[in-house]
């Protein structure tokens, strides 16, 4: 009878012990106790022939020591560990075996490393050259290499593994995009072999496109174990919750240090997306920006101006309010003015930016905050594309009424 | 894994990461595999120089230099097998991390490919002797075949105290430090450049029990006294070998799943 291959963990913990004794104060006094870390704590998992089960979790929460566990690598502190089958673990990037020898050499050897005979290994040759694309260095000495070459080099080897199981750890192929392409379809290709596959990644695109089931581990327990879509939703949102936390406490920091101008007070300056406050975003996200400023004197003929630029100071956009329409008159003295800015289907690249708002009065600027946020392009799809236009639609509201609504197009001057 | 279980694939895997290492010793120099001859042919001439002609060490009976040379070569060449086997196996897990980690292949089989890195320089020190033995009429006794029965002992001993330090100087980085101490210890507290008769009776009996004393008196006594092998000797040394790789496999395996927790 052919048997098939499958995970089972029972009631899985790891512990470290680090050398230090910790003091734990009780009701009997001091006591001085081993210092343990828990890495994971109760795992009980079962996976059968055919899953494809992802694991995502924030750093530190366990994901590659419950790999290492399940590689054999690594040996549980508790619990039962049943594993049928050839583990194959891709937890680093490959690695090169010999410094001294050629690209080819280093992939013959890599090879038969795999079990696989020297006819074989050149059978597979041409479409390893093809991948690695380096030209004459391929015979070569790696140590002669750049440090993408030898990572290239080693990713190829993983063209000779022939799963059972298959355990992926936070995986990406280094370099330029034909690179990544290439290197994530090599190992689609390779989890398609598989008979059981583990993915660890931090990307939920990833996860959504590779796997079927999903365990989400916090701090070395899992919280929880269902299909993916259902985990990795809930995961982002988790997320994002954490992150608007994150935000909150810094925006409130921002608005006590800002730069006290006399006239104006800003009371409020955040960016928002899908109503949660957050500052980072994913490209086509829909931004909004608001910022709540109190007069201290009355103001004549107040202009708002926006700016975001790349943190090497390059301008993305740049919306003056009195050049697509009038400057606001007069302002009271102790009133709000509260302005809000949608940057609807936002399509900047992956980067990090800062926003300003300056406040004019007369041309000059009598006010002026600023904040940064990241763009995250998950999707790959804006990925060294130029920035073309960008539409702003503003909002702005005065003593509790709405004084203006209307879009922009960037103008960038 | 079972104790004894070396099933054909490993022994091939083990060759095959052995190849691996010897590349990479001396690949980066200019002399390259030639170092392999050289090292152990300008180590022996140092010894032999040293202790023959200066020192004037005597084996009992020939006034005769060339028979202190093979005498000493006898003793030596296994001797430059497990100096080298032991000091690598001393750092093979700490080497061969990234292999352990990236391919799927047991573990043992790292230290058992650098227990044998010395196959060169013993090689290098009996095909010395041999033509020694054959230039200068000295003669070479049918008694070298026992020899196949005794090499193989003696690596898979080296590979059995591999498992021991390689396991243990993962943990104890000290070991890395004693180890090169310790041999040069049994080095001079061993009869290998001298022979045994310069010792007090008790000290002779109690050498019996000296593993590296009972791995060279087999070369000894089949390419110097061309007489056969000494049995009880050479049982002793088997039992040894025996019981020394058992523990050490299981004493391995025990240690294995928390190597990288201390790495």
């Amino acid at each position: 009878m052919e048997s098939k291959n499958y995970i089972d963990l029972r009631n899985v913990k790891k512990e470290y012990a680090t050398n230090q004794l910790k003091h734990i104060k009780d009701k009997k006094g001091i006591k001085k106790q081993k210092d343990i870390f828990v890495a994971l704590d109760n795992i009980t998992i079962r996976v059968d022939e055919g899953e494809k089960v992802g694991v995502i979790g924030l750093n530190g929460a366990g994901k590659s020591t419950l790999m290492q566990i399940i590689s054999g690598y690594s040996k549980e502190s508790q619990g039962k560990v049943e594993v049928c089958g050839r583990v194959n673990a891709i937890l680093e990037v490959g690695t090169n075996l010999s410094k001294e020898l050629t690209g080819r050499e280093n992939i013959y050897l890599a090879g038969e490393m795999y079990g696989l005979s020297k006819e074989q290994i050149k059978e597979m040759m041409p479409q390893i050259i093809e991948f690695v694309d380096i030209g004459p260095y391929f015979d070569y000495p790696i140590k002669t290499y750049s440090s993408g070459m030898m990572a290239r080099v080693a990713f190829a080897q993983i063209s000779f593994i022939e799963p059972e199981i298959l355990i992926i750890d936070e995986v990406l192929g280094v370099g330029d995009i034909s690179f990544v392409e290439k290197s994530t379809k090599l190992i689609q290709d390779l989890c398609k072999k598989g008979k059981i596959l583990l993915v660890v990644s931090h990307s939920m695109s990833t996860i959504n496109q590779m796997t079927d089931r999903c365990i989400w581990l916090n701090q070395g327990k899992i919280v929880m174990d269902d299909k993916t879509k259902t985990v990795t939703d809930s995961y982002i949102k988790y997320i994002r919750k954490l992150q608007s936390e994150e935000y909150a406490k810094e925006a409130k920091k921002r608005l006590r240090d800002q730069e006290q101008y006399k006239d104006i007070v800003f009371k409020q300056f955040l960016m928002k997306s899908k109503d949660v406050e957050q500052d980072i975003f994913e490209s086509n996200d829909d931004i909004s920006v608001f910022a709540e400023l109190q007069t201290r004197r009355s103001l004549k003929n107040v202009d708002v101006v926006f700016k975001i630029e790349n943190k090497l100071g390059i301008v993305y956009m740049k919306n003056k309010m009195s050049k697509e329409s009038k400057e606001i008159t007069f302002l009271e003295e102790n009133q709000t003015l509260e302005i809000l800015i949608k940057l609807p289907n936002c399509n900047f690249t992956e980067d990090t930016y800062h926003i300003y708002c300056y406040i004019l009065e007369m041309e000059k600027v009598i006010g002026q905050i600023s904040s940064s946020f990241k763009m995250l392009d998950n999707k790959r799809e804006y990925y060294q594309k130029p920035l073309i236009l960008v539409d702003s639609c503003w909002n702005m509201q005065y003593k509790g009424e709405k004084i203006k609504n209307e879009h922009y197009w960037d103008n960038t001057f | 894994m079972s104790i004894i279980g070396i099933i054909h694939s490993d022994a091939v895997q083990t060759y095959k990461l052995f190849r691996m290492n010897l590349k990479n010793r001396y690949l980066g120099s200019r002399f390259g595999l030639a170092w392999s001859v050289l090292q152990p042919l300008i180590m022996m001439i140092m010894y032999i120089v040293v202790f023959g002609f200066i020192f004037q060490i005597k084996i009992a009976g020939s006034d005769n230099p060339i028979d202190y040379v093979i005498w000493f070569i006898c003793g030596f060449a296994p001797w430059m097998a497990i100096n080298e086997g032991i000091a690598l196996s001393t750092s093979a897990i700490m080497s061969g991390i990234s292999i352990i980690k990236n391919f799927t292949i047991k573990a043992e089989l790292i230290p058992m490919s650098y227990a044998v890195m010395g196959i060169p320089q013993m090689a290098v020190g009996l095909v010395i002797v041999l033509i020694l033995s054959m230039v200068t009429g000295f003669g070479i006794s049918f008694h070298v075949v026992e020899l196949m029965v005794v090499i193989p002992v003696v690596f898979i001993l080296l590979m059995g105290i591999g498992f021991w330090v390689s396991a243990t100087a993962v943990f104890n980085r000290d070991i890395a430090q004693v180890i090169p101490t310790i041999l040069q210890l049994i080095f001079y507290f061993t009869p290998i450049f001298y022979d045994i008769n310069q010792f007090p009776w008790i000290i002779q009996k109690l050498t019996f029990f000296n593993p590296v004393y009972q791995i060279c008196a087999p070369f000894r006594a089949v390419l110097f006294e061309h007489t056969s092998i000494d049995i009880w000797g050479f049982l002793y040394l088997i039992l040894l070998t025996a019981i020394i790789w058992i523990l050490g496999l299981k004493y391995f395996h025990k240690l294995q799943g928390y190597f990288e927790s201390a790495l």
